[in-house]
């Protein structure tokens, strides 16, 4: 059993495995923080700009490998949505959350990836482009806390069952039902993220959900 | 505007409402955006399975995501010199290169006045035009005591004889065969002249 696991790899995120808590700052103070590092950042410290990636890294990547399923495109996906929101740095005004910003940015990486990867296919013609044969049952995720191993294993299943049947709603639910239900997002925010308004943020969370019942309960 | 009816809300909520429904719901909304986001938490129907998925999940070699996102953007940085030191800074002669045209059209005008102002001195000096002796007289003077210089000008010709005996007012006539205004004048001494029958 790896004891280190308890201890913080990064002091600002604390403990492996501590999401929500410990490393993480209550909302308006990590916003606060965001917006300093975002000023020192764009004034050419890049120091700041590799906290704000470290602070940010993990949300990031999390959204992306639960769109596209494949650790390393999500890996590759995410340091190129880090690199486009440096370049970008400059024109943002830093009066809206720099997460939300940054969301943004991610969503067009994802995007425009998946545009060219259905150029690229040969015949595919179906909207819901990542299949349930995509995703790996032993995907690396890291849980809340230790607990016994059959809970353990039934969460696991769990959230394979989940994960397949996410696979398979399009890319525009799927992508509005995690920045909602796992990323904590409000409509505005989502609104933004994706460029629609707050009632198509409603219709597609509607639906999306009505799904995702449909696929979970056969 | 007035809040929607629950009913309405709970619609809108579950993305049921189209048309002008939605649109008089979404401005709303707009107008009042955190007592719309309270009413549809309220009323909304999570999907809480999902929460089962974490938030937050490292990425794989997370110190060298940031190192190759350090790269990138030092390497942005960069390009941007090395494009400032490609791009030659403009010199002093290009920057005043604007002058030119004004500069030369101000040289211009300067040269037309000055031309203008030599014309205009050349011809209120004279209507004097310069005299010059000539070598060729016009005038027969058989007597040598008196001598003869010409003068020749563009407005007129001047004849100077030196020696001649000095003529009384009284022998003097201005006749002309001519109108005064003719530019050919002399003077001739009286003569009476008797004629016999």
């Amino acid at each position: 059993m790896n004891i280190f696991r308890h201890f913080p790899s990064n002091f600002l995120r604390g403990p492996v495995g501590a999401t929500g808590s410990g490393g993480e700052m209550s909302g308006g103070r990590s916003q606060d923080t965001d917006r300093i590092l975002v000023e020192q950042a764009q004034k050419g410290d890049y120091s700041a700009f590799d906290k704000l990636v470290t602070e940010h890294r993990g949300k990031v990547y999390a959204m992306i490998v639960n769109m596209v399923k494949n650790d390393a495109d999500a890996w590759d996906l995410t340091q190129d949505s880090f690199i486009k929101a440096w370049k970008a740095l400059p024109k943002f005004e830093n009066r809206s959350k720099f997460s939300t910003w940054l969301f943004r940015i991610s969503h067009n990486v994802v995007y425009d990836w998946a545009r060219k990867k259905k150029i690229q296919s040969e015949g595919e013609l179906d909207d819901n482009l990542f299949s349930a044969a995509d995703i790996d049952p032993n995907a690396k995720t890291v849980p809340s806390q230790p607990s016994s191993p059959d809970r353990e294993m039934e969460k696991a299943e769990l959230r394979v069952e989940i994960e397949m049947a996410l696979a398979k709603l399009s890319e525009k639910h799927r992508e509005v039902i995690l920045l909602r239900e796992v990323q904590g997002m409000d409509y505005k925010e989502i609104s933004e993220i994706i460029g629609a308004s707050v009632g198509t943020v409603m219709s597609r969370l509607f639906n999306a959900r009505k799904k995702l019942q449909t696929l979970l309960s056969r | 505007m007035n809040q929607p009816k629950k009913e309405t809300i709970v619609d809108w909520t579950n993305g049921e409402l189209e048309g002008e429904a939605l649109a008089s719901v979404e401005a709303w909304a707009t107008e009042n955006p955190a007592m719309a986001e309270s009413l549809a938490n309220e009323l909304e129907d999570p999907f809480t399975a999902l929460t089962t998925l974490p938030k937050e999940v490292e990425p794989p070699y997370p110190d060298f995501l940031n190192a190759k996102i350090r790269q990138a953007a030092e390497s942005t940085v960069a390009e941007g010199v090395a494009q400032e030191v490609l791009t030659p800074q403009p010199s002093i002669t290009s920057k005043l290169q604007w002058l030119f045209v004004p500069f030369a059209l101000a040289a211009m005008a300067a040269c037309f006045v000055l031309g203008t102002q030599f014309a205009q001195k050349e011809k209120i000096g004279g209507g004097v035009a310069k005299k010059t002796e000539s070598s060729e007289n016009l005038v027969y003077v058989p007597s040598e005591k008196v001598s003869v210089r010409q003068f020749d000008s563009k407005v007129a010709t001047v004849i100077v004889l030196d020696g001649l005996e000095p003529i009384a007012d009284d022998d003097l006539a201005m006749t002309s065969g001519k109108e005064p205004s003719d530019s050919v004048r002399w003077v001739a001494k009286k003569t009476r002249e008797t004629f016999w029958y």
